[in-house]
Parts: C-alpha cells; sequence; structure tokens
C-alpha cells in the first residue's frame, strides 16, 4: 500500500496503464483507422466500378437479388451508398434466432447496381475489418472479445481519471512541451496531449465501455424480457416506440411491396439522399414490415424512421430521433464514438485525435521503461526479466503493429485476386507477421529493434502507393487528377505514416549512436545496450 | 468552426501569457503589472466561452460541443509546437488569428 493519495493514484495509473496498454494501443490504432474504413474499402476492392447508380436503380437491384437467392428470414437489410458505412450497395440477411435465443446465422454481399448480380471484385476483408478488429479482436467469438474488451475499457477509464489526478501539473503546465530532455520530454508529451484531447478520451473510452452494456451488465434486458437476442431485439423496438415492429410471422405467404415505391414516400417526406438504410422484416410474410431510417447528421445516432407494411407498402408509423431520455443518451454516446455524423474535416479531427490517444498510450509504456532503466542496467545480474519483457513488447506493439497493418494491405495487392481464401488469409498474413515483431527485440539490443522495426514500417508505407500504382493503374498520378479522394487519400496517408515513421527512426538512430560511442568500456557498454 | 479555432487560439494565447515561463520565451524578463494579468485572464477564458456559444447558436448543441473540442485540440496542438519550436511565431498567428476572427464575424 502506497502512503498518500496522490502516490497511490500514481501507482494505479502506472500498473493498470501498463497491463492493459498493449491492447489498448491496437485498439486504439485499428478503431481509428475505422474512421475511413469505406474509404479503405473502395481501396481494397480496386476494381469495382465506381458507383453512380441512383437510389431507385439501387434498391432495385437489392430487392432483385435478395429475392433471388430465396430462403425464409427474419430481417433482411439494405445499404444504398448513401449510407457513410456502405462504400457498395450491400444486402444482408438473416436467419430466424436460434432454438436456444441466439442470433441467426448471418450474411452480406456487395452488389452491383446495374447488374444485380454480386459485386465482381476481390474478396477482402476491407477497412470493415480492420475497424472491426477494435472491439471484436480476431480469431475468438465475441462473448470472449466483449469480455476482453470490456475489461480492458475498464482498466483505462480507472488509468485516465487516476492519471488526471496523479499529473496534476498537467493543467498548470498546459502549453509545455520541453523537447530532448529524456524522461522530461515523454511526460510532457504523455500529460500534453492527454490534457488537450481528454474531453475525446473520456468520451470514447466511457462510450465504448456503453456499446457493451449489454455483456457487462449481463441481465440488465434479459431479466425483464427474457434472454436471447430476440428479447433484446424487442426490448430495443419498445425502447424506441416501435410498436408495429413487435409482431409475429402469421405463416401465410404474401409478396413483397414494391421497396421503390417505400423509398419514394420517405424522400417525398425526408429530401433527396436522406435515406440511410432499409430493414425488412419478415420478408415474404403477411405481417412483414419495412422500416426506413433516416441519414445521421447528429451526435445522436437514432434517426427519424419510417414504417411501413410490407405487403402494402402503406405507411404505418412515423418513429422520431428524440424517444426517452435514457435512449437519447445512449445513442448520444454510441453516436460521438462512431462519428458516423461527422463531415470530411471533423472525421480528420476524430483521427487526429485517435492519433493523439495511440500517442498517449504509447508515451505511457515507453515512461514505464524510460524511469526504470538507470537502476535496471546498474543491476549486477542485468535488467529483471519483468523489464526486458515490457521493452520487448513495446517494440513490438508500437512499431511492430504499423508493419503488421502494411503487410495486410500488401496481402490485399499481392495475393492472387481469384484465391479463394484471401478474404481470410489477409488477416492471417496480419497475425502471422505481427509476431515476428516480438520475436526480433529478443535477438537484437533493443535500441537497433527500435530502428529496424520503425524503419520497415518506414520503407513498408512507402511501398504501398507504388505496389498500388503498379498493381491497379490507379496510383497517385492518376487518382490525383481524377480526383479519386478515396485513392488519393489513402496512398497520401501511406506516405505521411512512412515519413513519420521514418523521422522516428531517424531520430532514434541519431540518439544511439553517441551514447554507443561515448562510452569507451566494451564490455559493459555491450551489457547496458543489449539491456537499454 | 475556423472562425471559433481562431477565437479559441486568441484565448489560448492570452492565457498562456499568464505563466511567466511562456510570457519571457517573448519578452524575457518582463513582469506584468496585477491589472494586465487580470485583463489577459478575462479575455482569455471570455473568448474560449464566446467560441463555445457561437459553435453551439451556428451548429447546435450537440454538432456545436463536438465542433468546439476539436478545435480546443487543434488549437492547443499547434500553439504548443509554436512555443517549444519557435516561440515568436505565436504573435504572428495571434496577430492573424485575431484579424482573420474580428473580419469574419464582421462578414456575418
Amino acid at each position: 500500500m502506497k502512503n498518500g493519495f496522490r502516490q497511490s493514484m500514481a501507482w494505479l495509473h502506472t500498473w493498470t496503464g501498463l497491463v492493459v496498454g498493449w491492447v489498448l494501443f491496437f485498439v486504439f490504432v485499428t478503431g481509428n483507422l475505422g474512421r475511413f474504413d469505406s474509404e479503405i474499402d473502395l481501396w481494397m476492392q480496386p476494381e469495382a466500378p465506381v458507383q453512380t447508380a441512383s437510389l431507385e436503380q439501387q434498391i432495385v437491384a437489392a430487392q432483385t437479388r435478395l429475392q433471388q437467392r430465396g430462403g425464409e428470414w427474419e430481417r433482411w437489410g439494405i445499404y444504398p451508398t448513401t449510407n457513410r458505412d456502405s462504400a457498395f450497395l450491400r444486402i444482408t440477411w438473416e436467419a430466424p434466432a436460434q432454438p436456444n435465443g441466439a442470433r441467426g446465422k448471418r450474411g452480406e454481399e456487395f452488389i452491383d447496381p446495374t447488374t444485380a448480380a454480386p459485386l465482381d471484385a476481390r474478396a477482402t476483408g476491407g477497412g470493415q475489418l480492420l475497424y472491426k478488429m477494435h472491439y471484436a479482436l480476431h480469431y475468438m467469438p465475441r462473448s470472449v472479445s466483449d469480455w476482453l474488451i470490456g475489461i480492458c475499457s475498464m482498466f483505462m477509464m480507472v488509468a485516465i481519471i487516476s492519471g488526471v489526478i496523479t499529473h496534476k501539473k498537467i493543467f498548470a503546465d498546459f502549453f509545455t512541451f520541453r523537447p530532448n530532455k529524456g524522461q522530461r520530454s515523454w511526460l510532457d508529451l504523455h500529460a500534453l496531449l492527454a490534457v488537450l484531447t481528454l474531453p475525446f478520451f473520456l468520451m470514447i473510452t466511457y462510450s465504448g465501455l456503453v456499446f457493451l452494456v449489454y455483456t457487462l451488465f449481463s441481465g440488465v434486458v434479459s431479466n425483464h424480457y427474457g434472454p436471447g437476442y430476440k428479447n433484446r431485439q424487442d426490448f430495443n423496438n419498445e425502447l424506441a416506440g416501435r410498436q408495429e415492429l413487435l409482431i409475429e410471422r402469421t405463416g401465410s405467404a404474401a409478396p413483397l411491396t414494391d421497396l421503390t415505391r417505400v423509398v419514394q414516400q420517405a424522400e417525398y417526406q425526408w429530401g433527396t439522399n436522406q435515406v440511410r438504410s432499409l430493414e425488412i422484416l419478415y420478408p415474404g410474410d403477411s405481417n412483414a414490415r419495412v422500416r426506413i431510417a433516416r441519414q445521421i447528421e447528429l451526435p445522436l445516432r437514432s434517426t427519424d424512421e419510417l414504417i411501413f407494411d410490407g405487403t402494402t407498402g402503406e405507411l404505418l408509423s412515423e418513429i422520431p430521433a428524440e424517444g426517452v431520455a435514457s435512449r437519447n443518451f445512449y445513442e448520444t454516446l454510441l453516436g460521438l464514438h462512431e462519428s458516423l455524423f461527422a463531415g470530411w474535416w471533423l472525421r480528420w479531427l476524430y483521427f487526429l485525435s485517435g492519433l493523439a490517444g495511440a500517442t498517449i498510450i504509447a508515451s505511457g509504456l515507453i515512461m514505464w521503461v524510460v524511469k526504470r532503466r538507470p537502476k535496471q542496467t546498474k543491476q549486477k545480474n542485468g535488467p529483471d526479466f519483468g523489464f526486458k519483457l515490457v521493452e520487448g513488447l513495446n517494440v513490438g506493439t508500437i512499431a511492430g503493429l504499423q508493419i503488421a497493418i502494411a503487410a495486410f494491405f500488401f496481402a490485399n495487392r499481392l495475393l492472387p485476386v481469384d484465391f479463394a481464401a484471401r478474404a481470410n488469409w489477409e488477416a492471417h498474413i496480419l497475425f502471422a507477421v505481427w509476431p515476428l515483431a516480438f520475436l526480433h527485440p529478443i535477438i537484437r539490443p533493443i535500441p537497433r529493434a527500435w530502428v529496424e522495426q520503425w524503419t520497415v514500417a518506414a520503407l513498408a508505407f512507402a511501398a504501398l502507393p507504388i505496389v498500388n500504382a503498379v498493381t491497379t493503374g490507379r496510383g497517385l498520378n492518376q487518382s490525383i487528377p481524377a480526383a479519386d479522394w478515396a485513392f488519393a487519400g489513402f496512398d497520401l496517408t501511406c506516405l505521411a505514416a512512412a515519413a513519420l515513421f521514418g523521422t522516428i527512426a531517424y531520430r532514434l538512430q541519431q540518439r544511439f549512436k553517441p551514447v554507443a560511442a561515448k562510452r569507451p568500456a566494451p564490455v559493459t557498454t555491450l551489457a547496458q545496450e543489449a539491456s537499454a | 468552426m475556423l472562425i471559433a479555432g481562431l477565437v479559441i487560439y486568441v484565448g489560448l494565447v492570452a492565457l498562456a501569457l499568464l505563466k511567466n515561463r511562456h510570457l519571457h520565451q517573448l519578452w524575457p524578463g518582463l513582469a506584468l503589472p496585477a491589472w494586465t494579468r487580470k485583463t489577459l485572464s478575462t479575455a482569455g477564458w471570455s473568448l474560449l466561452t464566446v467560441a463555445a456559444i457561437y459553435l453551439i447558436a451556428q451548429r447546435g448543441v450537440g454538432n456545436g460541443l463536438v465542433e468546439y473540442f476539436a478545435a480546443f485540440t487543434v488549437a492547443g496542438l499547434i500553439l504548443v509546437v509554436q512555443f517549444s519550436y519557435s516561440p515568436r511565431s505565436v504573435l504572428a498567428l495571434g496577430i492573424f488569428a485575431s484579424g482573420g476572427a474580428t473580419a469574419a464575424v464582421d462578414d456575418n
């Protein structure tokens, strides 16, 4: 037990931050790339034709394709390109809930609106997969990842609050950054970015936890509504005032209404380009319902909705965006987290705050090492195993993850286009390259490992635009004149990342060189370097 | 939001000058009389408040507050980088921001 309140908080901040810091760094980097998930989707399917079809044409194609697929489904979803989350026209289907209450099997497909056939483009997880990793991780069921991420987020919440108490001078030193002063600079950077992005940091962590409310408080809905997904759905519908959706199938078949007419009614009411998504409950049943949702233009994520009878096309009810206070609060937090309302410049500022967040975590992890290094390197038997472990994990996470993400994008361009399992293999390659970045610091001295990994990351991101230009013919020389901003933006961001990583590598190289030269005694130098 | 960003920046400059560390980066050894400190403090906090009110009035509470915090983060970041690497440029950007914000408000 530590004496005094601030010392206790400092201890808490140090250890809560350290234990989950590496996971949180992964969450922040992948989640932050998710701000541009749709743009990354476009980049990862370069052969897909540019989407120019009208909304009506998209709805016709979606309905045609969904009906062609046949089968009995609980619900269908249609996400035209007016939807910020859909780079291409997207349809989804979901089977009825399983007998044990679990959610039915789901599937989705991108559609070519001109042919109503699946989009003829390479298979890929796209930006969506990268984005999904920040809450679902990979290679594990959601029930596990939800708890892992939930626990890490709780640690993070504790780390933020104890951090504000620990670094009480952050408000006094608000404008101060002292470069090239070792530990002092790391502390300045850590505290400065934290105080500048504190509202964002608190919001993103707290709202992240709120996303997991049904897992973390597992009985909160099921105690009253019964277990399982369908009951949760009923709860949501009741909370939102969607009484018309609280119905069962009749079991008698009836053809689905022409969805374009329903969409026309919605556009008449809201204006053009206001339709964001369609959900069709019990398609093909005489109790079918169509729910149309409007564009998100506020942090409040719930929007105006129209519910239609799915067989007659008659408007049944209008749901306002704002409902009961608790739901508004919940939907506002989730909306702030997802930032679907943000235009392109606010989106970039979100991205910037996310980068700051990743940097806060990284600098905290590095500070743990920097603070302990003088004492650890003086120990007779060399540094402790724990110290070396943290050093290695830091290199492999902070620099190594960048290399792994670059590998993910290289896989997208270099795996054969007709290779059936390529979507899975893009992710396998990410998670095959990443462990190498953890092994590398074992065989190399830590300073060298940092320099080498940042160099590899810089070269990889510098090469991505070139590989893209060679393999697709949509390189920067074409995308900029054509105002193809998804491609140009992606490639320019790669170059910016390469410049950043290259600068870090160069600066570290400069810093480590004189240290080695100044200390003549070769034996201690080697020992120090190996552990530095 | 750009206007609000400029106003926030000027407000932050005023508050930063209350700290001798930053004041002396621009005017070494200068000691501010109490009334100047009072004025700077009032001006700084007022400008930060005005920017928030302006954004909420223009963009609504939800978008307004989000944009306020975004603008605050960027303005603060720019100011810190300037104080660390090129303190003199604070004056130049400060004057430009005051002028720009005034002109933009006049236009509206």
